[in-house]
This record gives structure tokens, sequence and C-alpha cells, in this order.
């Protein structure tokens, strides 16, 4: 079995990001008509799917997108929204699908597939699917990740000169007013609520003490986050020295030299989703083309690139890294053992009523 | 010319003005077929594994009305509304004073006054952050006047929304006030000075009052502008500032409750305009005293 390796320098980054919005508009303008001349076999189709907006878009386009237009000759249409609004859709169009390929968190597959709103992917269809961590075949096949990303501690470099290894850091009576959390509409946030409860010696079955444990957390919060550029610059001045957050959202301000870095050495666990990729039933494409199109996603090739792109975790077990400017930003799947399971079934329904919970104990 | 040509000219002459309705009644149409589909929306249920589900039920506005916290958000945003009209008001009247008393520079205030409205409110509430930052020129200012050593926090404080409010509504307030106190006639405020009259007592016996239907106005704009705002809290109150437009955005765009969301907005409407009906009302009392106390005097 082949070992895909890469190395990533800063100039790799920075060309993948400065072409990543370039991309964008070349995937839906020319080049289709460039592989038609060319005669390849899906010319003249269109596979219409949905994902991301921003980095996190720009970071598919590159590495997913784009070489699957070069490689079949199709053109993608690509619809943005995050999971909720995935859901809604996928929801809104049961009757009359519209999107062939719907890309987003675990919980979105979760909370839709009960809804008999997804195919089960042909695993057989997708040739790279052998190599996907079984880990990451959601739901029986309704879903697969292709990608995974990371909440725990990130911090600033000034303030610790060892890394925090302890959510209960974040409690710390020294960091009053110094520490930010996500928004409450952000399932990090409900990571954090789990691990609360966990310190608390409840679980995500026994949530009660997590809301307390928040409550006493209300002193130390400077801000919530929810914009990373403006929280980035916060973290540089010191204003914020910890936070509990995806990892991978803070690449850009760490390749500008901000003193910010995550740690996943954690003694309670760090938490992990999956991003996948599902079929809605009923889809107005080829199955035959979405499959290709997922395929390319779970590629080694593909994880390599949004990993080097965007510090995404790859699923796929071929994927090594031989640099540590990598391997200590991201969770590879020899990792997964240090990863708190979450239960996101019933998470999904019971999201809203710890949503205003959260707020009240952090706010109220 | 036939007579029914002329006919036809006189009628199609007579009905143009209905025609360039057209626009504002579409507008008014469609704002009235989604304030519709809210109020329908609203009387669904909803359940965490299917979302919204056709029903006729108040369950939502049970569960909105009977939720602290949600009532909190409510009292949060008419808290932030009132306020940010009240500082407006204070800043915005004297501004509009000036305009009326200066035609001068009449043009120039009115350019000052309405340029925050050309910038996006996007970049608007990133303006207000570079200043509001423990490293931006507000702190700079406070700390170089030695008034504090330490670095205040105003960045995602109320403070900082209210900042960014008024910058966006102050335009509002201001241009209505200064268009009333344009009209009022000069003769009337010489007539006090002849009197007798400070120029104190002449403002606040003939002018203020005349002035109050642009206060109506101006007051009306910027609190309802208040109890809507979202960009501002969602920026500058960095999660701290928590407003019924971001608790509705995350029902209708997070958890996906829809008729919660809709419940929510169709309350902060409802509840928005009785209280500006009853305001109005309130005021339109007032100008019709000082017009009794102006005929008695006379």
């Amino acid at each position: 079995m082949s070992t895909v390796t890469h190395k990533t320098s800063r100039r790799n980054f920075l060309a993948t990001a400065g072409v990543g919005a370039a991309s964008l508009a070349a995937t839906v303008a020319g080049a289709p008509r460039t592989a038609r001349a060319q005669g390849k076999k899906w010319a003249g189709k269109t596979l219409h799917v949905q994902f991301w907006s921003g980095p996190e878009g720009e970071n598919i386009i590159k590495h997913v997108v784009d070489p699957f237009k070069a490689e079949t000759g199709a053109e993608v249409i690509a619809d943005y929204g995050y999971t909720s609004g995935s859901i809604a859709k996928l929801r809104a169009q049961k009757n009359d699908p519209q999107i062939d390929v719907f890309m987003m968190d675990d919980i979105g597959v979760y909370t839709t597939a009960p809804e008999d709103l997804l195919t089960k992917l042909d695993l057989s269809k997708m040739p790279n699917a052998k190599d996907i961590d079984p880990n990451f075949v959601v739901m029986d096949g309704l879903g697969i990740g292709f990608f995974t990303y990371t909440d725990s501690l990130v911090y600033n470099t000034n303030y610790f000169k060892t890394a925090p290894d302890s959510y209960e850091m974040l409690w710390d009576p020294k960091l009053k007013g110094k520490v930010a959390v996500p928004t409450s509409e952000q399932m990090d946030a409900m990571k954090l609520l789990i691990a609360a409860a966990k310190l608390s010696g409840g679980d995500q079955k026994n949530i009660e003490p997590g809301f307390k444990k928040l409550a006493a957390l209300k002193p130390n919060i400077h801000s919530f986050i929810s914009d990373f550029a403006a929280a980035g610059e916060l973290m540089k001045s010191g204003d914020i020295v910890l936070v509990f957050m995806a990892t991978y959202l803070w690449k850009e301000q760490q390749m500008k030299g901000y003193p910010i870095k995550p740690t996943f050495k954690i003694k309670e666990g760090i938490y992990t989703t999956p991003a996948c990729a599902v079929i809605p039933k009923g889809h107005p494409g080829p199955q035959e083309l979405a499959e290709l199109f997922i395929n390319r996603a779970l590629s080694a090739e593909a994880q390599v690139g949004m990993a080097q792109g965007l510090w995404y975790g790859p699923t796929n077990r071929k994927v090594k890294f031989d640099d540590p400017g990598i391997t200590a930003n991201l969770v590879m799947p020899d990792n997964f053992k240090s990863v708190v399971p979450v239960d996101v079934p019933a998470l999904a329904k019971v999201r809203q009523d710890w949503i205003t919970r959260y707020d009240q104990a952090l706010k109220g | 010319m036939s007579r029914a040509l002329r006919a036809w000219r006189g009628t199609a002459r007579s009905a143009a003005p209905y025609a360039l309705l057209v626009p504002a009644l579409a507008f008014v149409v469609f704002l009235l077929m989604a304030a519709v589909f809210l109020l329908r929306y609203s009387l669904n249920s909803w359940s965490p594994t299917t979302g919204m589900i056709s029903a006729w039920s108040i369950h939502s506005y049970v569960k909105f009305l009977s939720h602290p916290y949600f009532v909190g958000a409510l009292v949060k945003s008419m808290r932030l509304a009132f306020l940010v009209t009240v500082i407006a008001l204070a800043i915005g009247y004297p501004v509009a004073y000036l305009m009326s008393v200066s035609p001068r520079y009449r043009n120039l205030i009115t350019i000052l006054v309405v340029a925050p409205l050309i910038m996006d409110v996007v970049i608007r509430a990133y303006g207000w952050i570079v200043l509001l930052s423990n490293g931006g020129l507000v702190n700079v200012a406070i700390r170089a006047l030695g008034l504090t050593h330490e670095p205040v926090k105003l960045l995602y404080t109320q403070w900082a929304v209210v900042a960014e409010l008024l910058h966006e509504t102050l335009a509002f307030m201001v241009l209505p006030i200064a268009a009333v106190l344009q009209k009022i006639d000069p003769s009337l405020r010489e007539a006090g000075g002849t009197l007798g009259a400070t120029r104190w007592k002449t403002f606040w016996l003939i002018t203020f009052p005349l002035s109050l239907p642009g206060v109506l106005a101006g007051t009306f704009l910027v609190f309802a502008l208040g109890m809507s705002a979202f960009v501002g809290p969602l920026i500058l109150g960095g999660g701290n500032v928590t407003v019924m437009s971001l608790v509705i955005r995350d029902q209708i765009g997070v958890t996906l409750d829809w008729p919660l969301g809709s419940a929510m907005s169709i309350v902060l409407v409802t509840l928005t305009l009785v209280l500006l009906f009853f305001y109005g009302r309130l005021i339109q009392a007032g100008i019709g005293r000082n017009a009794m106390a102006v005929q008695t005097r006379r």
C-alpha cells in the first residue's frame, strides 16, 4: 500500500490560500468548456453541491472541486451554507431536491437520516472509501467523513510558557476576563458544555453539573467568539490568552506569526468532529457523478491538500505527514484514542435547550 | 383630436399618480405576505428530529414568554433601543437646531450627519473595534489624559453597541427634527423676545413644543432601528449583549425552530408597534396641549 506523504512550507500555504478565491470563479466559469473540448466522459453534465463558505469552502474548491472538474469534465455549481442551513435545505427540498451532494458536520447526517432524506452510499463505487478509517462511515454508510476538525485549547504563547494540559485551566482565577469561548450556536459550545460536565463529575447524559460549572466560568469570560479575525487580534494583544475552540480556525493568524498555538495534549481528551459527504434521496444529477465527487473528497491527495490548506485532519489512513508544522496542528487517525466520544444523535435532540441554557449560564 | 382620444388622455393623466404607487404597493404586499407567513409559522409546532410540523398551536408563544432567558433578551432589546433613542435625541437635537439657525453650515452638517450611512454597517462596526479595543484610540486617549493606567474594557460591552447604533441612527434623529425646526416661523421666536422672554424661555415655550412632530418622527425611527439592531450587537457585543435579533437568528438559523423564531419576531414587531403607538399618542397629546396653550395665551 503506497503512502502519500507531503511536507508543507509557508510558501505552499500562501499559494494554497491565495488561489482559493480565484478558483471559486474558475469553478463556475471556464473549466467545463475546456473539458468538453477535450471530450471527457462527463463533459456537459452538472453536479450541484453544497458546503461551507469562506476559507473552508475555498479549501474544498481547490482540493476537491477543481481536480474533480479536471478529471471528469463535469461542471460543478456550488451553493454555500453551514450545517444548519444544509439541514434546513434538505428538509425544504424534500419533495424536489436540487442538490446532489451535501457536505456538512456529522450532526447533519444524524439529524436528517431519521427523516429518510439521505441515500445510502454505495461504497463499492468509491474506490477511496476502503482507505477511510471505519470510524468515519456514519450511520451505516448514509454519510462518510472526508476531514475532521478538533475542538481543544488554543493559547497565547506569550502568556503560557508551557501548553495548558487541562480544560480546568479555563477556570483559573488568574485568567479573570482573559478567556474566550464559542458562541452558543456553534457546535464547539456543546463540546465545551460536555467538557465542563465531565470536569464536575457529570457527562453528556448527566449534563446538569456542566451548566453549574459553566456559570462559574463567567468571571473569566472576555467574549464569545464568532469573529475569528477580531479574536486573533485580541489573542495577539494578550486581551485573550486562552480559548476553547476549533483549532484550525487560527491557522491564518499563526502563519502571520501571532503568539497563538493549539494543544491536543489535554488530560480530559479532545473533541473531534468529522465533516461528512451525503447524497440526498431523489437528487437531480447522475448518481455515478455524485459518487465520483465524494470519491475525490475521500482521496489521499485531496485530504493532503485540505490538511495543508487549513489543517483539516484526514480520515484517509493512507495520509501521513512528517512535517511537525502540520502534525502539531491537526489530529491524525492514530490519535483518535484521545478523542472524547460524543453521542451526536442524542445531542441533536437536546441541542436547542442546551443552546439556551449555555447562554443563560454564561450570560444570565 | 377626437373626443375619445382626449378622454383617454384625461383618464391616463389622472391615473398616472396612482400608477406611481405600484412599486410601493408591491413592496407593501410582499412585506405583508412575509408577515403573514411568519404569523402562520409561529402557530406550527416543532420537533428537534423532524423540524417544523404543520399545526395550530400557541406553544411557541408560551415557550418564548415563559422562558426567563428569552424574556430577558426582550427586555435588553428594549433597554438598548431606549438608551440609544435618548442619547440620539440628546446629541441630535442640538445638531438639528444648529442646522436650522445656521443656513451657512447646513449643507456641511447634513453631509457629516449622513456620511456614516454611506458606509456599510459591517465596515462601520469594524471601525469601532479599532477605536474601542484595549490598544485603540479611545483607550490611548484615556491613558494619555492620566484617567487610568490600565486599559478600560470598552469593546464587547453594551456601550460599544450603543456607540455603533448612535453612529448608525443619528441621521434618522437629526434630519426630521431639523426639517421641522427649519419650518418654524422666526417671527414667533422674535415675538417671544419682544415680549421679554429670555432665549432659554423662548426655546422651551416656543421652539421645542413646535419641534415635537420632528422629535416624534426621529425617536420613532431610532427606537425601531434600535429594537431590530443585529450587526452592531453581533460584532461589537462579542456575545455579551444578548438582544432579540440574535436570539431569533439562533432559532431560525441554528436550531431551525422556525415556529419559535417566528413567534419571537411577531412579538418583537407587535411590541415595538404598540410602544410606538402609545408613545405617539403621548407626544400628540403634548402637541395638542401646546397648541391650546398658545391659543389661550393669544
